[in-house]
Formats: structure tokens, sequence, C-alpha cells
């Protein structure tokens, strides 16, 4: 029952889009809407389409996916780290707690021409606004994990003489794992949003900068295009990491009820 | 006790890395801690800041009043029609992850390039998580409140301002803390980009003429500048919430 009613949802859902884009493309179409300031939606796709057949679109977009990569990954590990001394030492969670948990509310991004400044204007600073923006939020998340594990598991490891490595890999890390996912899935967003909002700003390459470069270029359809490019991706990602945090929850419960 | 000097120890640390990097990588590159404190004295004292501050703290209030109103009502709606909840709820989360800057010159090419377009931005930034908040502390009053209120005979206004609005605070206040913080993200952003004044248009003048002492002033004036208005909020919320749980133990009473 539950499972043909959230069906029915999502067509209903899909009915919605399909419908908004009709709208667009007649209000386009019919010109009650300025060339200069949208394009129809088709438009939007035939250019796409174009864009992705230039190497030098192709390579802006496999840099922009490089570096949102390489900046999780080091947000990742960094939130972690940071999340788990913070749970063994108090004096320090107490420093950086009340930094980290309204660090949603700094412009990070202020920092950027800064961090241009003494590591060039290339690829680096650019992951590093996205490790700013995303290590907080995996830290917390890896703190929370941390802070809410039964302290039976605790005591019990204890009496079973489990060394600290272990206890590490072997209670810890399992049962964690669902505060992880999410804290991925945050840091993956704001990630990726610190490195397009970087390149947008100030960068000789990636998709930010084209979009911005098309933008200062009153070339309207391949901005329309960018967007188009980058809201399908961030969706679809977004889309993966909740379906993976639906299957960890999932397994998480049937193991409860065992 | 203790905890105040760790804070202090953590900051003096934080201010000998800021003086290494800027020794090691010449103040061409970063400027020094001390000269950024003189530059912000000065941009203080002589009163050059403060139109620059006045616009941005007007283009942030004006964006969080039309995010609040706007967000508030459609989450509200939203979170107690259970169906059209559900369906546009993923439709909202997709929006609000998505990286905003992209959207900014289709902002600019709507609204121009005047303050409506800044204003547009920031609103954009904070009615998503408004909604998102209100939706779901609506989506999660606890249904024995409502029965209850319908059997003493409670009209749906009065059901929805005395039980369910209340009930929903908490979750409301999440929603507005947030959505004012990425306001004014928002509202920065939109100022670096085709403005003329503003903290944002500072911060973007000092990269183009490569101040590095005006960079880290500005930067370090919008990062006081968030965490206030964050604390700000908070107390509003605060105080607020109090009320609230006045109101409620008066109800308890009579």
């Amino acid at each position: 029952m539950s499972a043909r009613n959230s069906l029915s949802y999502d067509g209903i859902r899909l009915l919605l889009i399909t419908s908004f884009l009709l709208l667009l493309e007649l209000a386009c179409r019919q010109g009650w809407v300025q060339s200069q300031v949208m394009v129809p939606p088709t438009v939007m796709l035939t250019t796409l389409w174009k864009l992705l057949h230039s190497d030098a679109m192709v390579a802006d977009i496999k840099i922009t996916f490089s570096e949102a990569f390489q900046a999780l990954m080091i947000a990742v590990v960094l939130g972690m780290v940071l999340g788990w001394l913070m749970h063994r030492w108090s004096r320090l969670s107490d420093i950086l707690y009340p930094v980290l948990s309204s660090w949603y509310s700094i412009p990070v991004f202020a920092l950027y021409p800064m961090l241009i400044a003494f590591m060039g204007l290339n690829q680096r600073p650019v992951i590093a606004i996205g490790v700013l923006m995303a290590f907080a939020a995996m830290a917390l998340n890896t703190l929370r994990g941390l802070q809410s594990i039964p302290v039976v598991l605790n005591k019990s490891a204890r009496i079973m003489g489990v060394s600290h490595f272990s206890f590490l890999l072997r209670v810890q890390l399992p049962a964690i794992l669902p505060s992880l996912m999410t804290g991925f899935k945050m840091a993956a967003t704001y990630a990726f949003i610190g490195v397009i909002m970087a390149e947008f700003i100030l960068s000789p390459c990636g998709m930010g900068h084209a979009i911005s470069f098309a933008y200062n270029d009153f070339d309207t359809r391949s901005m329309y295009a960018l967007m188009l490019l980058v809201i399908s991706v961030s969706a679809s990602v977004q889309w993966v990491l909740i379906q993976i945090e639906r299957r960890i929850l999932a397994h998480r419960a049937t193991l409860g009820s065992v | 006790m203790r905890i105040y000097a760790d804070r202090a120890v953590a900051i003096f640390l934080v201010l000998g890395l800021w003086h290494f990097l800027s020794l090691s990588y010449g103040t061409d590159a970063v400027a020094a801690p001390l000269a950024t404190w003189q530059r912000l004295v000065m941009l203080i004292s002589t009163g050059f800041i403060s139109p620059h501050l006045n616009i941005t703290l007007y283009l942030w209030v004006v964006s969080v009043v039309l995010a609040s109103v706007v967000g508030l009502s459609l989450g509200l709606l939203l979170g107690l029609h259970r169906a059209s909840g559900l369906i546009f709820e993923p439709l909202i989360i997709a929006l609000s992850s998505l990286p905003k800057v992209t959207l900014y010159p289709m902002v600019l090419l709507i609204c121009g390039l005047g303050q409506s377009s800044k204003i547009a931005f920031g609103f954009i930034h904070g009615v998503l998580p408004i909604m998102l908040f209100t939706l779901g502390a609506a989506r999660e009053i606890p249904l024995h409140y409502v029965k209850t209120a319908r059997t003493l005979g409670l009209d749906y206004a009065t059901t929805l301002r005395r039980v369910m609005l209340p009930a929903m605070s908490s979750g409301i206040m999440s929603g507005l803390r947030l959505g004012a913080s990425l306001a004014l993200l928002g509202v920065i952003i939109g100022e670096m980009f085709g403005a003329q004044r503003g903290l944002g248009f500072l911060l973007m003048n000092a990269i183009d003429i490569n101040d590095t002492a005006q960079m880290a002033a500005v930067a370090l004036i919008l990062i006081f500048l968030a965490l206030a208005l964050n604390a700000l909020v908070r107390l509003l919320i605060y105080l607020i919430d109090r009320r609230t749980l006045q109101g409620f133990t008066q109800l308890s009473a009579s």
C-alpha cells in the first residue's frame, strides 16, 4: 500500500516537473519571456548536447569533479579525525564545538581571496574552499555518532578485553555508520557547492567559471545549458546518496529487530 | 575558568599561525594580523564602512522578512496537507542542495543589476530551509494534540493558533535561524557581482585591486557580522520560546 502510494507520489512529482518545463517552453516560444532572459528547455538541452562534444567543456567538467572529489575526501578524513579527537578530549570539544555548530553561518568564501593570494590562482584554493565548507558537517556528525553509542557497548568491550584499535574498528566504526553517512551526504553537498562557488567567483577553469564566463559573454544559451548540467548532476548525486543512506538505515532496522 | 583559558590559547594559536603565514608568504599575499587590525580600526573610525554595512544589513533584513513570510506560510500549507508535503519535500531538498550561485546569473537577468537582485538571491537562500523545517514541524505534530483540541470543541483557527503553532515552535525556530544565516550569505554573494555598495562589493573590490589588508579586514567583519547576527537570532528565538512556554504553563494552570 505504502509502496504504491509513494509510486503515485513520484508520478505526480514527475507530472509537475514536466508540466513546469512545458509551460516554460511555451512561455519562451510565445515570447512571453524575453529570449535574453530565459531560453526554452529544449534549446538548453540541444546546447548542452553541443557543449558536451567540445573538448574544452569536457575538460572543465572533469576539473570540477576532480576538485569536488578531492575536497570531499580531505574533508571526510579531516572531519572524522577531528570528531574522534573531540570525543576523546572534552577540552578540545569545549573549544571547537561552539565554532563548528555555527560554522554554516560563517561566510567561508570571504577567505577565498587570501587563499588565492598564498596558494596561487589554480585548483588548490578551490579545493581548500570545498574542504572548509564540508569538514564541519563531517566532524559534527562523527562526534554526535560517537556520543550516542550506548555505554553498554563500551563496557562489554572493556570486559571482553578488546584492544584500543580493534575497539575503534569493530565497535565504534560500525556503531556510527549511519551518522557517518549523514555527515558524508552533507559534506558532499557542501563540497560541491563550495567548489562551484569558488570557481564562479574567480578561477581559470571549471564549470562555475564556465557559467560566469557565459554570463559575462551574454551567451545566455550556454549559461542555461551549464546551469541545467549542474542542477542535474547535483540532484542525481543527492538522490544516490539518499538511496545509500536509506539502505544503511533499513539494514540497521533489521539488525535491531533480531 | 579553564575553558576560557583554553579558548584564549586557541585564539593565540590561530593568530600565531596567521602571522607565520604572512611572514613566510610576504604581506603581498597575506596581510599581517596587526596590519589587518589597523585597517579594520581605520575602516570603522573614518566611517568608511558604515554605508556598506548599512546597505548589507538593510538587504538582509528585507530578504529575511520575505523569506520568513513565504517560507512559513508555504511550509505550513505543505505540512498540513500530507500528500502535497510528500510530493514537494524531495523537490525542496533537491533545490536546497543546489550550488545556488549558479542561479545568480538568472536572478541578475530577471531582476536587473539593482538591489532587488540581491534581495532575491538572499530570499532564495533563506526561504528553502525555513520551508523545509516548517514542513517537518507541521508533519510531526502529535496526532493526539489535534484530536484533543477537536474533542474540546476548538475551532480550526484556535487549534492552529493555540495548539499547532506552539507545538511546531522549536522546528520553526531552527528553520528561521538557518534561513536567516543563509540569507546573509546570499546577500553577500549577491553583492560580490554587479554591485556598487555593500560588504560583498568591498571584498570583491579588495580582490580587484589586490589590497590584502582590506581583504582580511572585510573577511573579519563578515565573519563577526555573521556570528553576531546568528547570536542575535538565537537570542530572539530564546525570548520567543520562553514566552510560548509561559503561555503553555498558563494554559495548563487555568
